[in-house]
Formats: C-alpha cells, sequence, structure tokens
C-alpha cells in the first residue's frame, strides 16, 4: 500500500511500512519472470549465432478472385537471423511452354517464423508448372 | 437559474475543455502517425473492439482517482470516463479531418476504424488533461479530498499499467519497434531489461521529481525494488504483449522474437508505468 500527501507540497508517496504478504508474492513470482525472461535471451545470445536466414517458400491454396488466381505463400526463415525485403518470385510455365513471371516483397522474414503472402497469375496454376523460390534479401 | 448552478456549469465546460485540450496534446503524436491510420482499417475487428471494451474500465478508474468533477461515486466515474471518450472521439475525428487523412469519399469502415483507434489513447490524454492541466488549487484546497489518500497494491499496479499502456500505444505501431527488435542482439535485449528495470526504480524512489515515492526510514531500500519495480516491470510487459498482439506484431512469430520485440516495447512502456506512479 501507498499513501499519498496532497496537502504537502510538493506531493510525496509512502511506501506502507507493514506490507500484505501479497504484496511480497507478487514481488516474487516477477523476480522469477524476469530471471526467466533473461534467462531464455541469454541463452538464446550464448547458443545461437546465425547470421545467414535460411528462407524456403511454402505454397499454399490457390484461389480464383475476380481475374487472377491467387497463390498463397508461406515464407519461411528457420535461422535465427532475421531477413528484410525478401523477393520471392514465381515462375508459371504453361503446357504450350508460355512463361508468367510474378513478384512480391516481403518487409520482413523475422528469425525462425512464418509470413504469409501471396502471388497473383493470369492463367491457371493448376494447368502449368509452378516454380516459387526466394530471390534475394538484405540484412535489417 | 441560481448562483451556485451557473458555477457549477462554468466549471463543467471549463472541465470540458481541459479533457479536449488533454485529448489533443497528448493525442496528437499518434494522430500523426501514418502507420496508426492504416492500422485503424486493417487491423482484425476483433481486436480492435476489444480494445475499445479495455479502455472503459481504465477510464472509469483513471476517473475515479482524477475525475473530470470532483467524483466520489462509481456512477460518476463512469459518466466522466464517457465524456473523455466522446471528446477524444470529437476530436480525433476533427484532427483527422483536418489534416486530410479522412475524407468524403472514404468509406464508413474506414472513418469508425482510424477514429475509433486513435480515440483510445487520446481519451487517456482527456483524463490526464483535466488532471494535470487544471490549477491545483481550486480542487484540493477547498474539498476534503486534501489529506490523505490510501492506494491499494492492485491499484498502485493498475496506474502503472495504464502509464505503460499509454506509452506503449505510442509507439508500437510504428515499424521502428520490430526493425530496432531485428537490430539488437539478444546481448544488447539483457542490457535493455536491465536498464528499464534501473530507470523504473530510479525514476520513482532516487531522483527527487515531484510526487516521488519515499519509503520508511528503517525499511531497506530493496524492499521496493522487490514489491514495486519489479512487478511493474511484469505489468508492463504482459501490458506490450496485448500491444503488440492487438495491432497483429505477433502473428506467426516465434517466441524469441516475441520476448525481442516485447523488451524493445518496454523501455517506453517501463517509463511510462513509472512515471505514472509519479502523475496519478
Amino acid at each position: 500500500m501507498t499513501t499519498t500527501n496532497r496537502n504537502r507540497d510538493p506531493k510525496r508517496h509512502i511506501e506502507a511500512e507493514k506490507p500484505h504478504w501479497i504484496e511480497w508474492a507478487t514481488g516474487f513470482v516477477s523476480v522469477l519472470l524476469v530471471l526467466a525472461l533473461a534467462g531464455w535471451i541469454g541463452r538464446e545470445a550464448l547458443i545461437k549465432s546465425a547470421d545467414t536466414p535460411e528462407l524456403s517458400v511454402r505454397v499454399g491454396e490457390t484461389i480464383r478472385k475476380g481475374e487472377h488466381y491467387v497463390v498463397r505463400i508461406e515464407l519461411q526463415n528457420r535461422a535465427p537471423a532475421t531477413a528484410a525485403a525478401v523477393r520471392v518470385a514465381g515462375t508459371l510455365t504453361s503446357a504450350e511452354g508460355f512463361e508468367e513471371i510474378s513478384e512480391t516483397t516481403f518487409d520482413y522474414a523475422p528469425a525462425e517464423s512464418v509470413t504469409k503472402g501471396g502471388l497473383l497469375f493470369r492463367a491457371d496454376p493448376s494447368a502449368g508448372r509452378l516454380d516459387i523460390r526466394p530471390t534475394g534479401y538484405s540484412e535489417p | 437559474m441560481t448562483d451556485g448552478a451557473g458555477e457549477d456549469h462554468r466549471q463543467f465546460s471549463l472541465g470540458l475543455l481541459r479533457g479536449a485540450g488533454g485529448a489533443l496534446i497528448f493525442g496528437i503524436p499518434m494522430l500523426m502517425t501514418m502507420e496508426l491510420w492504416f492500422i485503424g482499417f486493417y487491423m482484425p475487428r476483433e481486436r480492435l473492439f476489444l480494445l475499445l471494451l479495455v479502455n472503459i474500465p481504465l477510464l472509469v478508474v483513471l476517473a475515479r482517482r482524477i475525475g473530470f468533477e470532483n467524483t466520489f461515486s462509481w456512477r460518476q466515474a463512469m459518466r466522466d470516463a464517457m465524456i473523455a471518450y466522446a471528446l477524444a472521439i470529437v476530436t480525433s475525428g476533427l484532427v483527422l479531418v483536418l489534416f486530410g487523412v479522412l475524407t468524403l469519399d472514404m468509406p464508413v469502415r474506414e472513418w469508425v476504424g482510424k477514429i475509433a483507434l486513435q480515440s483510445v489513447p487520446a481519451s487517456i490524454g482527456a483524463m490526464l488533461g483535466r488532471s494535470q492541466l487544471g490549477q491545483p488549487d481550486e480542487e484540493e484546497e477547498d474539498e476534503e479530498k486534501g489529506g490523505q489518500l490510501n492506494t491499494g497494491y492492485a491499484g498502485e499496479l493498475f496506474m502503472m499499467a495504464i502509464g505503460a499502456l499509454f506509452l506503449c500505444l505510442n509507439v508500437a505501431p510504428t515499424e521502428e519497434i520490430i526493425l530496432i527488435s531485428f537490430k539488437m542482439s539478444a546481448w544488447h535485449a539483457l542490457a535493455a531489461i536491465a536498464a528499464s528495470l534501473i530507470i523504473m526504480h530510479g525514476f520513482v524512489y532516487a531522483v527527487s521529481f515531484r510526487g516521488t515515492h519515499q519509503l520508511n526510514e528503517h525499511t531497506p531500500r530493496w524492499h521496493a525494488l522487490i514489491r514495486f519495480t519489479f512487478p511493474g516491470y511484469i505489468v508492463a510487459c504482459l501490458i506490450s504483449l496485448y500491444v503488440l498482439w492487438t495491432f497483429g506484431r505477433l502473428d506467426d512469430t516465434a517466441w524469441t522474437q516475441v520476448m525481442m520485440s516485447m523488451v524493445v516495447l518496454n523501455a517506453p512502456g517501463a517509463l511510462g508505468a513509472a512515471s505514472a506512479r509519479l502523475i496519478l
């Protein structure tokens, strides 16, 4: 508990001398939580050090939206290093040999995380051969 | 109309103006942040709705503490909270229209989303405007509210939560928060945790600001560290996580990355929590 004396200037707060046990309980639980947080991050600091992201693209379902076919993609980064401005290019080769190229840029591919996006094509991707891969990134 | 009623009306409209002033002063950094306009229309509606609901009890408790009027009952606090919220909505809307961020050809969904999101920090600002911009002599000398005010432990943590929420809302929407977390190594993060704790403790106990906290002479200094500063940091952590989740910064993100973003956001969050203990 804290007592505030509003008549005095400047305003002062005085903490209670004999606090309720719950204040101590909360305090110690909080100390444990902060230590756990520091421990987790400290472990990362000690054992995980990679400066090259490991990027891969998982191709999801294809949906027809208006005049385009949307191919949903998930950009996965398995390494503990973050990549920025990741470009993903998809090449759709039709049975007749025509190529259609679509591109997108992901602002970030955070370390050990998945980011979602999509590529748009005019032709139906299920009728041809689709190749989607990350083509480059920059360090944040 | 009696003189007393006239005086009441004058006081009330003065309170309204101060509230609008507070909403402006505290809200303008966010009203001029582009990410908040975008987030306002694309963020998931259920998260926006939850944020708007969460804001109501925060405002009611704040009103009970500092109030537009001399608030004594919960009913009055509820009324004052709603007035602050309404002032914030009107002020945010007017400023966004003034800046050309809201125009007539935009859909209603966009108008509502943008104003709703901005009204949350602005309403806290409206409440603070009333307490911090007002003249202390007229409200504190001639009423019994002066003298001693006891704040329960939960109340103290609650004040820290409000302070943390306000500062987190200020900075969390910007891309810089995640960018900083990408630039920082784990060692930087550890240093940031330690720095936040030291700043929090120093703000409240060591640096003699107005409203500084004191311990009784024979209480060891580390008691306050454990009972108030550490719990305050954890409260700020929870608020940071909530705000990051609200803005969709945690979706599909690894735990380590979540914690790094949280630690970054906690730098301002902890500062907000500590200053709330001084101001409120």
